[in-house]
């Protein structure tokens, strides 16, 4: 008893405490991981309604009340006038191409590429979240309207991608997606 | 010294356990090094990919930041993706110029392609997450072999000077 007294208190003194402890938003413990990372290279033409080409499960469980999803795509398309749409929606099911949505852009417009990314966030709870619904700009300041959605996170969730392009004549193709989560 | 040491990390520590699925690995190197008084395209970092790394559908996120000089004058970083190890060679996967601004700071991002024989690298590292009219970069490398990521500086003054302060490099396997 005495020994593992003494011990006790040696490990104590010798480990280093932290000059200013981090309060607040979950333990701290653990990084972001990776849920899924693939690379489809699905493309969509011929049709202008959304067609889900990703679907990437969040476990149940994996993102706390303060959780977050780090969202990336790398996507190509034709270089021309008409929008090419893309969409990132939670849901409670995969390949949804209804509900959830917590980000979209239509923006790929006379631009051949992009990188997109977007970050949601449990709100404090398991099944709420929140995003900037701006794909193409996901840093800086904005007026688009943030969530939330109300997906269960504390069941199993999919992180669906929806593509199309607005003239059939055109292609959209989602090249590669990374999705990270921290449990928060 | 602080390079060497931290490309023997870089190429150690991933090839005593990269494979981990669904893990992120993150090193970084401050090189703080400078191109000036020549025209001539500078080697400035080399980033080490250990072979496998990657797999089929993996991928690296590099942040750099830099610093240079505030004038008229171009200020280019090109970023060079080889097989052959440090130099200024290779595909070129990204190429940043700068002219009246005091610093910078980038993401160069490459994906595997679902094979270990093709990358998919997103061309503008300014503007990490947006849209672009240049296309997407598609290097040809075998990442079974250990690659490199060669980061240059070249100036159009000599007067000038570019520096790579900082590099974060992150290994994503799904």
């Amino acid at each position: 008893m005495m020994r593992r007294a003494f011990l006790t208190t040696l490990l104590a003194l010798a480990m280093p405490a932290d000059a200013q402890p981090i309060t607040g938003g979950g333990s701290g413990g653990g990084g972001f991981q990776i849920l899924g990372q693939g690379y489809p290279n699905a493309s969509v033409t011929g049709v202008t309604t959304e067609q889900n080409v990703a679907q990437i499960k969040v476990p149940a469980g994996s993102m706390g009340p303060n959780g977050e999803l780090r969202v990336t795509l790398l996507l190509s398309a034709t270089n021309n006038a008409n929008a090419k749409t893309v969409s990132v929606r939670l849901n409670a099911t995969a390949a949804a191409i209804t509900g959830g949505l917590v980000a979209q852009t239509g923006a790929i417009v006379s631009n051949a590429a992009a990188q997109l990314l977007t970050i949601i966030r449990n709100t404090g709870v398991t099944n709420s979240q929140t995003t900037i619904q701006t794909l193409a700009t996901p840093f800086g300041a904005g007026t688009n309207t943030v969530g939330p959605i109300a997906t269960d996170t504390t069941q199993d969730a999919w992180v669906n991608i929806g593509i199309w392009p607005s003239v059939g004549t055109d292609t959209i193709t989602l090249l590669g997606y990374t999705v990270e989560v921290h449990n928060g | 010294m602080r390079r060497f040491v931290a490309a023997l990390a870089l190429l150690f520590g991933l090839a005593g356990g990269a494979y981990a699925q669904g893990t992120l690995r993150v090193y970084g190197d401050y090189p703080n090094a400078t191109v000036t008084g020549t025209l001539t395209e500078t080697l400035l970092a080399t980033v080490t990919i250990p072979a496998n790394a990657l797999g089929p559908n993996g991928a690296f996120r590099l942040t750099y930041t830099a610093t240079e000089t505030n004038s008229a004058n171009n200020k280019t970083l090109n970023f060079l993706y080889n097989a052959t190890g440090p130099g200024i060679t290779g595909q070129l996967i990204n190429a940043v110029t700068q002219t009246t601004n005091i610093s910078q700071q980038g993401i160069v991002y490459l994906r595997a392609a679902n094979t270990t024989g093709t990358q998919a690298a997103y061309p503008n590292s300014q503007l990490p997450y947006a849209t672009t009219a240049n296309a997407i970069n598609f290097p040809t490398l075998d990442t079974t072999q250990t690659t490199y990521l060669n980061i240059t500086g070249t100036l159009a003054n000599v007067a000038d000077s570019l520096t790579l302060t900082g590099w974060t490099l992150e290994i994503i396997r799904p």
